[in-house]
């Protein structure tokens, strides 16, 4: 039994694909100029990864904000209950699953059997999300992956108290122009943002443990000023916090094999 | 007395000239952070235009986000009271200045003689923002100057959300992929842009008449759809809209201002 989850978001597309142990492999690309070019490309590599094709994929789960566009999937899922599977999978311990993506950013609350019990999202502003700190890095000149390696140099981050993100890059704009330390204002970033989904987190009951997934995890300096904002420490997880949306949906896959084998 | 003012806006630095009766010399160029050179050649530029000698300039004050930077200004104003004094110096009939620039959009009342009553401006978000614009127009790869007529050749603007200023463009992508005219979009973002000035001035309970400044009043479909969207008149000012402040600022510099002296600058 083969199968497989592609997790379309607004910036990148994941793929994953498992069998009844475990993970196979996993895939993230950039996505290219529409959802279906970007599911096709991602699913061919992660294909090509676990050495399979498409003819052995039993099922396929798609999820993210282009779900519904992608032919080679059976069913769909929203991504808030893929990423509550998927890290539920990884870590069974898991209880708050804080996932902050390209262009949202969602607290997702799940029960000792990895049902969605609460969420709560916030995919109006772009404050808080991946685009957010993008933006702010550029304005800095900096490649959004040494952001973070930069950011936790720093221990005195700047004050930014503005908060929309076009605003917020006013205020690093000045703090540039004012020849301050670039190390600090890119602690300064990381901090603005994690205020930004501290904020968000705290208008809902959470629990321990926590883990953060999404694309902005993998930046140090987030997690970091994260964890000092919420007073918490984040369980980490064994795979790659991107594709736990991707793991999640294929762990639905599973599920309706599983389901349709036992009929 | 000749006097500069200079405008340190978000995304242009503005420069004029005055010798108190008109705009004798401007210049204006794109924000970068080597701003004082910037500042510099512009200072130079509108000098030459205003046949002014080096040492010719009596006093500069500075305004805008990035007035307090310069240091050759005798202080920095706020952009409010600069546009208000200048658009109040060319049409006394005018009671609210709507200065809609890069990121901000301000609002201020001024009363009978001139003396700025009320400010408002959009300080929680850029959405309908000049910025707002921008991202929409770079999205499709509009220049600016061509935004109008672009939009003007639209039959059925496109209801633009005018959400954040940061997810237009995503927005706009997937509208432009699923087969919508650029023209239609572009359109739709003016009249959310506008639409959103139209309800800080009614915030503002601003009165008539207007008198519209800042970059985005270079688009002549915004002038059109302002008075349209509030209901109410506007007045016409005889120079570039985005000179207005830097302008405002010069003015301001001809009346008495008491020079800090040297130990107390700091």
């Amino acid at each position: 039994m083969i199968a497989a989850g592609c997790d379309v978001g607004s910036l990148t597309a994941k793929a994953c694909i498992m069998n009844s142990k475990g993970m196979l492999a996993s895939e993230i690309i950039r996505v290219k100029s529409t959802t279906t070019n970007s599911a096709a490309e991602v699913m061919e590599r992660t294909l090509a990864k676990a050495k399979l094709r498409y003819s052995d994929l039993d099922h396929c789960c798609s999820t993210g904000y282009g779900r519904y566009e992608i032919p080679f999937a059976q069913t769909n899922m929203s991504e808030i209950s893929c990423h509550g599977l998927g890290a539920f999978m990884m870590e069974k311990s898991i209880r708050t699953i804080i996932d902050i993506g390209g262009q949202d950013c969602k607290v997702i609350l799940i029960d000792n059997a990895g049902n969605i019990r609460d969420f709560i999202m916030n995919d109006k502003c772009a404050a808080g999300t991946g685009k957010s700190l993008e933006i702010l890095a550029g304005a800095i000149g900096v490649d959004l992956e040494k952001l973070g390696a930069l950011a936790v140099k720093s221990k005195k981050p700047l004050n930014i108290t503005n908060k929309c993100s076009i605003f917020m890059e006013l205020e690093v704009l000045n703090h540039l122009y004012t020849r301050k330390k670039l190390k600090h204002i890119a602690c300064g970033i990381v901090d603005a943002v994690a205020k930004r989904v501290a904020s968000l987190a705290k208008s809902i009951d959470i629990e321990n443990n926590i883990c953060i997934t999404g694309g902005v995890s993998k930046n140090p300096g987030v997690v970091r000023q994260l964890a000092y904002h919420m007073k918490t420490s984040f369980k980490p997880l064994p795979v790659d916090p991107q594709v736990i949306g991707a793991l999640g949906a294929a762990c639905y896959a599973m599920q309706a094999l599983k389901t349709e084998a036992g009929k | 007395m000749i006097t500069a003012g200079v405008d340190v806006g978000t995304r242009f630095i503005k420069v004029c000239i005055t010798d108190g009766e008109k705009l004798t010399g401007a210049a204006c160029a794109e924000m970068s952070p080597r701003f004082d050179a910037i500042i510099r050649s512009l200072l130079k530029e509108a000098r030459l235009q205003a046949n002014v000698g080096r040492w010719g300039i009596h006093k500069i004050i500075a305004t805008g986000f990035g007035g307090h930077l310069m240091k050759k200004a005798v202080y920095a104003l706020p952009e409010t009271t600069c546009s208000a004094k200048a658009a109040f110096f060319f049409d006394r009939r005018i009671r609210t200045v709507v200065d809609m620039g890069g990121l901000f959009i301000n609002v201020s009342t001024v009363d009978e003689n001139g003396f700025l009553e009320t400010t408002h401006i959009n300080e929680r978000c850029a959405a309908g923002s000049g910025k707002f614009l921008e991202t929409v127009a770079e999205a499709i790869g509009v220049p600016f100057d061509r935004i109008c007529s672009l939009a003007l050749s639209s039959n059925d603007p496109f209801p633009f959300p005018s959400s954040c200023a940061v997810f237009a463009e995503s927005e706009v992508i997937s509208q432009i992929n699923a087969g919508r005219k650029p023209g239609d979009v572009l359109a739709g973002v003016v009249r959310a842009v506008v639409s959103k000035a139209a309800s800080l001035i009614d915030g503002a309970g601003a009165e008539d008449r207007i008198a519209l400044v800042g970059g985005l009043s270079k688009i002549p479909l915004v002038k059109d759809l302002l008075p349209e969207l509030t209901g109410r008149q506007m007045g016409t000012l005889p120079i570039d809209g985005q000179l207005v402040a830097a302008f405002g600022a010069a003015l301001i510099a001809q009346g008495k201002t008491v020079r800090k002296r040297k130990d107390e600058r700091r």
